[in-house]
């Protein structure tokens, strides 16, 4: 395998880590009755995506995470999609 | 007194008349609890993303109210074994969004029926393939 020398790669990884799309859009409300807004927050298993992966601040991650289980309760969002 | 909302998952089946009903019931409840009922939104006819109880389909409600926790008790008593009711859950509602519910109730009476005009939310049976694949 042939790599560049590190140091470029890791600047570029920096420069692309996302921000919290809720502290740059303020606007954005976090709502357990809205599907189609929480639906980026999940895996294709349907499971919550982490905030290392999605960029969201803390904050905002534990009022995503609990309209997630909020709206898996009333069977707005799945538990777990099943591919077989 | 605090912000609840309610929300409400009739059977399919459930006929206009048990839903208008039940309803009813939960509103002078909450009545006789020094309540208010500050929203109520009508969904419709829609699929779930699990079964329960054996049904792939379910009828939204939500209700939104001010009031003390002695109502959810009388909630829970009133529809707890009630079979025309596949599931129900309360969620209480912060301060800015309780706020912001009876706002709504008291400015804009007219947007209600713009919600209940479109009931069945299609889209929903276009993404529900995709997930289950
Ligand atoms: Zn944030």
């Amino acid at each position: 395998m042939r790599r560049g020398r590190g140091q470029k790669k890791k600047k570029t990884y920096y420069q692309k880590r996302k921000m919290c799309r809720f502290c740059v859009d303020k606007n954005l409300q976090i709502s357990y009755k809205d599907f189609n807004s929480l639906r980026y927050f999940i895996t294709e298993r349907g499971k919550i995506i982490p905030r290392r992966i999605s960029g969201t601040c803390a904050k905002h991650q534990r009022k995503l995470s609990s309209a997630i289980k909020r709206a898996r309760v009333i069977s707005i969002m799945p538990f777990s999609v099943s591919t077989s | 007194m605090r912000g609840y909302e309610l929300c409400l998952i009739f059977h399919p089946d459930a006929g206009e008349d048990t839903i208008a009903t039940i309803l009813q019931n939960l509103n002078e409840q909450i009545k006789k609890h020094k309540g208010t009922v500050t929203n109520t939104e009508k969904w419709g006819k829609k699929f779930l993303k699990y079964t329960i109880k054996k049904q792939t389909k379910g009828i939204y409600y939500f209700l939104s109210y001010m009031g003390t926790s002695a109502i959810l008790n009388e909630i829970d008593r009133l529809v707890k074994f009630n079979e025309s009711i596949l599931r129900y859950s309360t969620v209480r509602l912060d301060e800015d969004e309780a706020a912001r519910r009876s706002e709504q109730a008291n400015r804009t009476p007219a947007e209600e029926p713009e919600e209940i005009s479109n009931p069945v939310t299609e889209e929903e049976t276009a993404v529900q393939p995709k997930t289950t694949e």
